[in-house]
Order: C-alpha cells, then structure tokens, then sequence
C-alpha cells in the first residue's frame, strides 16, 4: 500500500516537473500562446483542460478492457468531444464573461494534444485511480506554465493582475509605458521558452545534447 | 488486447453514441435557460453600452428597463411600421429594427451593426442623436478577432473615437464613417483612427457601419425634418 501510494504521487509531481507535458514534452503548445494574455481565462482554460485530462483518463482507464482496439481513437474522441462539450455548456450557464473570452479555444481543448496522449500513452494500459493521477498532473502540469506565462503577459503587457490595475498610475505619469510586445502571441513562445530554459538548468539531466 | 467481433464493435459504437447523444441532450436542456438569460443580458449590455452607460450583469435588465422606451421597426422610405416590436418574428425584409431611448429626456436611436471581421463575425450597436446624423455613441464586438489587434475594436478607448462623428458629410450625403490608418489620418467629423495591425478589422468595422446605417437613411431623413 505504501509503496502504492508513493507511485500515485510520483505520477502527479512527475508530470508536473521532469515530464511536464508543456517544457518537456512540447504538447499543448498552441493554447499556451493563445489564452495567456490575461490571468483571468488562463486560469479557466487550466481548469478546464486539467478537468478534461482526468475525466476522459478515468473513463477511458475504466473501459480500456471493453473498448476494441480497431476504434480506440474514435472512442477516446468522442469520450474528449463530450467532455469539452459539457465544459463549454457549463461556462456558457455559469461563466459567461470568460466563456466570451476564451471563445473558440474551449472547442479547442479536443485538439489540445496533451489529451489524447495521455490517453494513448497511459489510461489505455493502466488502471482506473493511476490515470486519474496521471491526467490531474498533467494537467497541473499544464496549468502551472500557462498561468505564469499570463501572470507575467498580463503584469507586464497590461499592467493589472485579474484585471485589477497593479503598476500605480504614477509610474505611467513618470514615463512607464506597458510593454505592447507582451500582448502579441510571440511573446508567450519566448516566454515559455525562458521557463524552459530555466527548467533545464535545474535539471540538467533533460538537456539535449 | 482481445480480438472483437465485428458485431461487438457495431453494438457498442451504437451504445456509446446513444448514451453520449443522451448526456449532452439532458445538460443542454437543463442549462438552456440560464444561457439563453446570458445572452439576453449580455445584449442588453451592449445596448446600454452604445448610450454610454455601464451596467453590469445584475443591473443591466432594470438599467434597460430605464433607459429603452421602446422596440420599433421602421420601413425602407423611413416610417414606423404601427405594431410591432424590435424582437418581432414579423419583421419583413425591407424592415428594419431599432431602439428608441430617452437619455434626459432626448430622444437616442439604438441601431444594431453586422458585418464581418478577419476571423469572423462582428457585431455592435450605434447611437444617433435626435439630430439624425451625430453619433451619441458605438459599441462593437467580436467573435474571434485578434487578441491586441483586431480585437481592439471591442475597447472602450478606440469606441470612444465614435462619439459626435457625423454619418452624412458636409453636402448631406450618407458618407458613414471612415477608419483610417494612422499615417493618413487627420481628425475630423467623419473618421476616426484605425487600430494599428487591424486593417482587415477596421475595414471591416467601417464597411459594418456603412451597410447597416444605410438602410436607415430615410428613418434619419424623417427625424431630421422633425
């Protein structure tokens, strides 16, 4: 039991850090540039995404026995097209403003690749509780870079926080301009490329040669 | 992995879509109405938000209940179709829906805007003054314009721009409004500054004001002459 549990737990922090779907694995690249201009729908677009990879990771682990293998991957889409769906309804009922926001990428979360991967790669071959695992770290892994990246876009680039304004209006009367450059989907490339530059240097064993 | 039969496979892609059919049927229905409440308020917003009056989502109903004195249609030579209502399933081709407001007492002629961004749709309301010419305010939205650029259009700060600008031009000809580039732009009654790195956007946007104001033309020509 206690060496079960330490695995269910390696599974969440190792998706979060040394295989983290983003800086390592290069997946899901597309949406990190793309909902990253405010916090506000990142943090969503996160949730959303993390709530996606658990539940199709759940449901496809549990019926990975039943499913023939001759359709798995139209099995798994529609498993993901409803799960999105509902995310979608959901936030169109109960969060309307970001829903606006974030308009067609919730559709997009289908095409996110980090959700059909894991699926392939993990809750096909394993048991129900460990691809739910898996699915939360992955998605936590996700998570963690598409809010830093929109916590430093919207800081720098807008100057507010969750829409609330953080760089005081004196700094603006002095002279301080918000970077233009952080709003234009480049700057989240390069920005996730610092991360994972810095990634690499504190794990040295991930550089390529 | 198990080999399946053929039928094995039918059945159960028949079971999987029929409950998958089913799941999504009984969440939309069960979410209908709240969405359908979203929508209503949100345009009620945008509404509001062309009279220049900010209202958020608990307040925008009563706000519009305030301010909107009525729906009503006009046809294509200017006058009010008797009867009728802005939201009408009679609206006819050739009859065109509009708003009428009272902000202190002034009459303000809410009309609604369609055209076509870069990426899709956009959408908006103007305000006419009493005067049926100056624009008392604008409010645009979109589908999916560029986030910093076409989708600036959706800011108060360029709607703003719109503000007393002048739809007929100075001989008394329908001109709508013109978005120009900030190179050959001068600021006048007429144009206002395009958003930079939105041209496909602000072309958009000024082809949007131009084809929805001019059907109602003749309407502005009646309240002119009042």
């Amino acid at each position: 039991m206690d060496t079960g549990s330490t695995k269910n737990r390696a599974l969440v922090s190792k998706a979060i850090n040394k295989d983290n779907p983003v800086v390592v694995q290069v997946l899901g690249i597309c949406s990190a540039l793309a909902v990253t201009v405010k916090l506000e729908p990142a943090m969503v677009m996160a949730i959303s995404v993390t709530m996606v990879i658990a539940c199709s990771n759940l449901i496809i682990s549990a019926l990975r026995n039943l499913i023939p293998s001759s359709i798995r991957i139209i099995v798994q889409l529609v498993v993901i097209s409803t799960l999105v769906i509902l995310v979608d309804q959901v936030l169109k009922a109960y969060s309307y403003e970001v829903s606006k926001q974030l308009s067609v990428y919730v559709g997009l979360i289908i095409t996110n690749c980090i959700v059909m991967g894991r699926l392939e790669a993990f809750a096909m071959s394993n048991k129900p509780l460990p691809s739910f695992l898996d699915g939360i770290g992955n998605g936590l892994g996700y998570a963690w870079i598409l809010i830093t990246v929109a916590f430093f876009r919207e800081l720098l680039g807008s100057g507010s926080l969750l829409g609330y304004q953080i760089v005081p209006q004196a700094f603006y009367e002095a002279g301080y301009h918000d970077n233009g450059l952080m709003i234009m989907p480049a700057m989240a490339l390069i920005l996730v490329g610092c991360i994972i530059w810095i990634h690499r240097l504190r794990n040295p064993e991930l550089m390529e040669d | 992995m198990k080999n399946f039969s053929n039928s094995y496979i039918f059945l159960f892609s028949a079971v999987m879509v029929v409950v998958v059919a089913a799941g999504l049927s009984v969440t939309a229905l069960a979410l209908k109405s709240r969405q359908e409440k979203n929508t209503r308020i949100e345009t009620k917003r945008n509404i509001l938000s062309a009279l220049g009056i900010s209202s958020s989502a608990e307040d925008a109903e009563n706000l519009f209940d305030q301010y909107i004195r009525r729906g009503m249609v006009v046809d294509a030579s200017g006058n009010e179709v008797s009867g009728k209502e802005y939201d009408d399933a009679t609206v006819a081709s050739g009859e065109f829906p509009l708003y009428e407001a009272a902000i202190e007492g002034r009459p303000v002629f809410v009309i609604p805007l369609n055209g076509k961004g870069l990426w899709g749709k956009i959408w908006g309301y103007a305000a006419i003054s009493e005067d049926g010419n100056t624009l008392y305010g604008v409010t645009f939205s979109h589908a999916g314009e560029t986030p910093g650029l076409g989708a600036e259009i959706a800011t108060p700060e360029f709607q703003a721009q719109f503000r007393g600008k002048k739809i007929f031009d100075s001989s008394g000809a329908f001109a709508g409004i013109r978005v120009l580039k900030s190179g050959s732009y001068v600021p006048d009654d007429h144009s206002v500054d395009a958003v930079s790195g939105g041209t496909i956007t602000s072309n958009g946007l000024r082809d949007m004001v131009y084809s929805s104001l001019r059907p109602y033309v003749p309407f502005f020509e009646v309240i002119k002459s009042r």
